[in-house]
């Protein structure tokens, strides 16, 4: 193209040479663009305006839709199970951001203390192994972990003879904590190595002065490797705070949102309503709820981070 | 927490510095190794050893669980996943590849708004268009069918792929492209015979990402399928724990088998993938 422009300089036909060029240049993009566009059309931008339009109706799916305005809203704010599942939502949610982002940079921390490049290399490739495991594979061996009668932690009480007062997530008042303790210790493989590249950028001689000029390796982290760290923890805070906003793979693989709805999320409650229930205005109304707040702390933490260090890439 | 407090200064305490960190680190890799371990531990077990021993290695180990798992249908699961996988990926990276080409190539009427289009699907999240993409799945009657597979995980893929061969794409040397165009080349064979081989390496990063993705997932499998026959193995693996529900050993050699071709995967790239990780791109 720069070559087109160099070339055409001067002539006094520059404007049709160009123009000319410009419109058959827009003819191959659009056939090159067309697939694309389609799947993107069809399955993604039309499913999205349908949830934000269909959330202002009443429908099963197949009838004509009823236009309501905001009753399925209103219907949300005194739906109780909808209110406890916002409320574990903001819980897990709170605790998946703190787990996303301090264990591994702890980890982080420690690995890249070490002197030995043999020791940080194997360090690094035995905590990325865990991440081979399919989610659900995973899920199903917490369940078996937690398991009340023949599980691993049962287990292990029985062996120093103390007696386990709950059945874990079969136990209505706990099984949401017992479900966010499942991945403990939180040492995510990914998140480590992030972190540690990001270490590994900083500028060695600034972190070693400042331990010369006696600050200890904790004030080091605060003052100097948190803020240059930034950029790293606002991606991992931010995927980690939608995964958490909008997961409920865990729910569904072993507890159904019970015992009762102790660890209903919007999510599956979305699902169950419109998979199950056939409310599917009712159930687009919570998938556009859960999109707005999804898009508020975006853009929020965007903005806030932003705003705040001058070390933002690209 | 000695490594946060120590001083540089004080070679003494460095080694015991270092010391602290190893354990700390050796602890923490054992609690996150734990379920890989047991994982493995029971799927060589048949129930007696599983009561009596549950965790001690157990010998004779009983390789034949894994049959037994195999041919309880996470076989033909585990090629139904291999379809749904292979098959998404092309799907993605054919279309995503022509327009990041474009995208970082040509200059044409709305091209900005066309790439904004593209990169405004990240804002849009699964959650919000379950229900609805399920809806459309029935209306286009490819309820239960491949197609119901293949076309939204495309469609999914697209954004990010697109996001990262742009960039890939127009890191190549423009006097590449002058001189295909001044011998008469045409977009398309600039495109197939001067960017594809050159970008081999990042259509493969992508392809692992995407397969990885595609393979774990379990929520739109349940949504648009009901037919047992077309099952991929995450949502296989729902009935297969009902079966072996009392029969651990085999239980355990299913889910061994269902996370092999993902730990193949890994074991091939990991230098790869480490060293994508630790480029330093990652971040906002």
């Amino acid at each position: 193209m720069r070559a087109v422009t160099t070339e055409s300089r001067g002539s006094r036909f520059t404007l049709d040479g160009e123009q000319g060029r410009l419109l058959r240049n827009s003819l191959t993009a659009y056939v090159f663009l067309l697939p694309t566009f389609a799947l993107i059309f069809v399955f993604s931008y039309f499913p999205a305006f349908s949830a934000l339009y269909h959330s202002l109706t009443e429908w099963n799916g197949f009838a004509e839709p009823r236009f309501i305005l905001f009753e399925n809203f209103e219907q949300m704010a005194s739906d109780r199970i909808m209110l406890a599942s916002l409320r574990n939502m903001l819980i897990i949610s709170v605790w998946s951001l703190l787990m996303a982002l301090v264990p591994p940079l702890i980890v982080a921390e420690l690995i890249d203390s070490l002197r030995s490049d043999r020791a940080q290399y194997w360090y690094r490739l035995l905590f990325v192994v865990p991440i081979v495991v399919p989610l659900v594979v995973t899920l199903y061996v917490w369940n078996f972990i937690y398991d009340p009668d023949i599980g691993l932690v049962k287990s292990i009480f029985d062996a120093f003879g103390w007696d386990l007062q709950t059945r874990m997530l079969g136990d209505f008042n706990n099984a949401l904590y017992f479900l966010m303790l499942i991945g403990f210790p939180f040492a995510s493989g990914v998140n480590v190595l992030i972190y540690l590249a990001g270490l590994q950028n900083i500028d060695q001689e600034v972190r070693d002065s400042a331990e010369l000029d006696g600050a200890t390796a904790l004030r080091r982290v605060i003052y100097i490797d948190l803020p240059l760290l930034k950029g790293q923890i606002r991606l991992l805070g931010i995927l980690a705070l939608i995964g958490g906003i909008q997961g409920f793979q865990a729910q569904y693989v072993l507890t159904d949102g019970g015992p009762g709805y102790a660890t209903m999320v919007p999510g599956l409650w979305m699902y169950r309503q419109g998979y199950n229930y056939s409310e599917m205005g009712y159930a687009s109304a919570i998938g556009t709820t859960m999109f707005v707040l999804i898009l508020i702390l975006t853009i929020f933490s965007m903005h806030r981070f932003r705003s705040q260090t001058e070390y933002v890439a690209d | 927490m000695a490594p946060l407090t120590r001083r540089f200064s004080e070679s003494v305490d460095l080694k015991r510095v270092q010391w602290v960190s190893h354990s700390i680190l050796i602890i923490l890799l054992l609690l996150t190794i734990i379920p890989v371990f047991l994982l493995l531990l029971f799927s060589f077990k048949n129930n007696t050893q599983f009561f009596a021993q549950r965790f001690e290695i157990t010998l004779p180990l009983y390789v034949n669980n894994y049959t037994r798992a195999w041919n309880a249908d996470i076989g033909k699961y585990m090629l139904n996943s291999l379809m749904y996988t292979v098959g998404s990926v092309a799907l993605t990276l054919v279309p995503a590849s022509l327009s990041a080409y474009v995208f970082a190539r040509l200059r044409f009427y709305g091209k900005e708004v066309l790439f904004y289009m593209v990169l405004g699907l990240l804002m849009i999240p699964g959650v919000l268009t379950l229900i609805p993409s399920f809806i459309l799945i029935i209306d286009l009657k490819l309820l239960s069918t491949r197609w119901a597979f293949w076309l939204p995980y495309a469609a999914g893929g697209q954004a990010f792929a697109i996001l990262v061969l742009r960039t890939s794409f127009a890191g190549l040397p423009e006097d590449l492209f002058e001189s295909a165009r001044v011998d008469g080349a045409r977009e398309i064979r600039i495109f197939w015979s001067i960017v594809l081989p050159l970008s081999l390496p990042i259509l493969g990063t992508l392809a692992l990402l995407q397969a990885n993705v595609i393979w774990n997932d379990l929520i739109w499998p349940l949504t648009i399928n009901t037919n047992p026959e077309l099952k991929p193995v995450m949502a296989g693996l729902m009935i297969f724990t009902g079966i072996f529900r009392t029969e651990y050993g085999p239980l355990f050699a299913g889910y061994v088998l269902a996370s092999l071709p993902m730990i193949v995967l890994f074991a091939f790239t990991s230098r790869l993938f480490i060293r994508g990780l630790m480029s330093g791109a990652i971040r906002m």
